[in-house]
């Protein structure tokens, strides 16, 4: 995988992620604050009933009489259905009916009420102080001389609000409740939406992820396939099931892409043998007349060479056709492959007996360390590569040079073989195109010695259909190697 | 010997015959399937070279149609050298399989192989008391010395030395040692029959008469 974020399933993550937090707190402090406002409102309006129905109780005893100050008799009737409200055991609702002296007419008997101080009116002016402490949630109304009339309610605590002036207001009623239960039922919302929120943004990213890991899945399989398609297995096709979708689009565009390219390299490959085939017969023409021409044993000098100069052409050109088919045939992967378990140093040795006369004729010394080890392959196509190695490290040395060839197990899963030589070696920019087809890095020695300059490039198509690598190292002046790994 | 070729490329065809007349084999040509076929049925060649991509009849068809009643030996020459290929050609028959281009020198000697696989005589040298003919050299020994024939004196000797102690008619030497293009003038095979004994002694080749002759 490339870099963590720069890999689209975290990019697609964390926008998704980011989207989802700000819907969700949005979505949880308006449902919040929608939901509180609501609660509260509905304390308000049960207050306010609370209080027009007490403030409508406000009496004096005297029916139709004046509410006088200091007047001890004012009664407070408490409405039948706001009796339950105004229990003595409700803890949460309370009321006061205070005279404007300060005297407290009456007032409910909940703890609550205890403990408030009584509300206060500001002599001379048109101002009422409540003190109630925060939890509490107050309505007060107050009334002036006659009974069941208020002037007006006090919506908040320590607020005040006018009277008419000159009329002095005669009472206060006050009711208020507790905010506890209101209070808690919010906190328990809040939580219960914190929750949710929560366990919604976990859902939520963990199924982004998933999709968006279904999503990336599909790109992966297009881009292990066409990984392994680069790799030269043109076989494979990218399998996606979903072939609607515009991955699957794309998926079938590149494998028509690899039709076409397998088709073109098939073709491609078909020409390069069918050339070569209709190469050897007029190759096998002049081959056989020059050597049949040899054979006449008065033939001049001249005609000789001539004859010979033909021949050994005609010898070059049979081995670029051999090379070429061989190429071809790699090529094109159309060979039933042949692959057995082979001995590596059996192999090297029997291509080293081959070449040990040439390797004599010109005085070079063939040194050989072969361990036995085991790969799967095709036999006589690693023969040819050892061959073609060893070949080309006693043509490109001085007679008194040595080339040395060695098989060994390299690690657990692959073995070695290397064709090292203590030659001329081979230049720096000659190196990376060594195992190019038809790149000759002695570009004047071309066509002699039968050199088809596909020796190399049939040696890399060997080792790598056999999965296998092949390398060189070189300086010039101090020899070259050669290295062929191959799975064991 | 009498060699049918079969190619149906001219060049190759007139290079190859000249070659194999050169080694002192009788030669007869075809250069295309259906004459090579008709060839080949007709006459008990000793051995038959084809090519397999040809107009007409390619090689499998003509092997196919010559085994039906012959046994020649038959050596493939193609340009065709995939593995399943050279399977295919010595599993419908064919005796031997060479690729183009080949030594001439090689396509000689598997035609020599060929020659004494069918006649039972796997050794290339035959000793006939003082007398040694080797096959392969196409040379004669007459007590360690060479002796001088002619290609169609050693071909004869040849044929009778493969066929040791078998009387060989001349009707049957003249199929064998002639090509379709010689005049078969009917004193030809005394005349080499009479060199032969100038040249190895008069007790190397019998005649019988009415039979034929014989190397014993």
């Amino acid at each position: 995988m490339t870099n963590l974020f720069q890999s689209i399933r975290w990019r697609l993550q964390a926008w998704h992620t980011l989207l989802l937090v700000v819907v969700l707190s949005g979505f949880g402090a308006v449902s919040y604050l929608f939901l509180r406002n609501n609660l509260y409102n509905e304390v308000e309006e049960e207050l306010q009933r609370g209080l027009s129905a007490l403030a409508s109780g406000v009496k004096s005893e005297k029916p139709g009489g004046e509410i006088r100050l200091s007047e001890p008799a004012l009664l407070l009737r408490v409405p039948r259905d706001q009796e339950q409200r105004f229990a003595p055991d409700n803890e949460h609702s309370f009321y006061f009916a205070v005279w404007i002296d300060g005297q407290i007419a009456r007032k409910s008997s909940s703890p609550l009420a205890e403990d408030l101080p009584v509300p206060q009116w500001k002599s001379g002016t048109d101002r009422i102080t409540v003190r109630t402490r925060g939890k509490l949630r107050e309505h007060i109304a107050f009334s002036s001389g006659r009974a069941n009339k208020l002037f007006g309610e006090l919506k908040s605590p320590s607020a005040g609000k006018g009277t008419r002036p000159g009329e002095l207001p005669r009472a206060i009623v006050l009711v208020g409740c507790s905010l506890e239960n209101v209070d808690s039922e919010l906190r328990k919302l809040g939580s219960l939406l914190a929750v949710s929120g929560v366990v919604i943004f976990a859902m939520g990213t963990s199924i982004g992820w998933l999709f968006s890991g279904q999503a990336i899945n599909s790109i992966g399989t297009i881009s292990d396939a066409a990984k392994e398609i680069a790799a030269g297995d043109s076989s494979l096709r990218i399998d996606l099931q979903d072939t609607d979708s515009e991955l699957g689009e794309l998926a079938s565009v590149l494998n028509e892409s690899f039709d076409r390219l397998r088709d073109s390299q098939a073709r491609q490959a078909q020409f390069t043998a069918d050339a070569s085939h209709e190469l050897r017969t007029p190759a096998f023409v002049v081959l056989s007349q020059a050597q049949l021409a040899l054979r006449n044993k008065e033939l001049s000098e001249e005609n000789r060479e001539a004859f010979q100069v033909c021949e050994s052409a005609a010898v070059q050109m049979k081995e670029l056709i051999e090379s070429l088919l061989v190429l071809a045939r790699q090529d094109s992967g159309a060979q039933s492959e042949v692959r057995e378990t082979c001995q590596l140093d059996k192999i090297a040795g029997e291509a080293v007996d081959l070449l040990q006369p040439l390797a004599s004729k010109k005085g070079v010394t063939v040194r050989t360390e072969l361990k036995p080890v085991e790969v799967t392959g095709d036999p006589s196509l690693l023969r040819q590569v050892v061959a073609n190695l060893v070949n080309n490290a006693i043509e490109y040395i001085k007679p008194s040079d040595e080339v040395r060839i060695s098989v060994d197990q390299d690690s657990e899963s692959s073995v070695v073989l290397t064709v090292a030589d203590n030659g001329p070696g081979i230049s720096p920019e000659n190196l990376p195109r060594l195992f190019d087809r038809f790149y000759r890095a002695d570009q004047s020695r071309s066509g002699q010695n039968g050199h088809t300059g596909l020796g190399l490039a049939i040696c890399k198509v060997i080792v790598e259909a056999h999965q296998g690598e092949i390398s060189v190292s070189s300086e010039l002046g101090n020899g070259a190697t050669f290295s062929v790994n191959l799975p064991a | 010997m009498r060699i049918l070729l079969v190619e149906d490329e001219p060049n190759l065809l007139t290079t190859l015959a000249r070659g194999l007349r050169g080694e002192g084999y009788a030669v007869d040509t075809a250069d295309n399937g259906d004459d090579g076929l008709m060839k080949a049925l007709d006459t008990d060649y000793d051995t038959i070279i084809l090519d397999v991509l040809m107009p007409g009849l390619d090689g499998w068809q003509v092997l196919e149609g010559l085994r039906k009643s012959k046994k020649t030996p038959v050596l493939m020459l193609t340009a065709r050298d995939a593995i399943p290929d050279r399977i295919r050609g010595l599993d419908s028959g064919a005796d031997d399989y060479l690729t183009k281009p080949c030594h001439l020198d090689e396509l000689f000697a598997r035609v020599r192989a060929l020659i004494r696989r069918h006649s039972d005589q796997p050794n290339p040298q035959i000793n006939v008391g003082d007398i040694v003919i080797d096959t392969a050299a196409l040379k004669v020994f007459q007590s360690g010395k060479e002796i001088v024939l002619t290609a169609r004196e050693f071909a004869l000797v040849e044929y009778l030395a493969m066929r040791r102690g078998q009387f060989v008619s001349r009707t049957t030497l003249y199929e064998h040692l002639l090509d379709e293009e010689d005049s078969t003038a009917s004193n030809l095979m005394d005349v080499y029959i009479y060199n032969l004994r100038k040249k190895l002694g008069s007790e190397l080749i019998q005649t019988r008469r009415g039979v034929g002759y014989c190397i014993e």
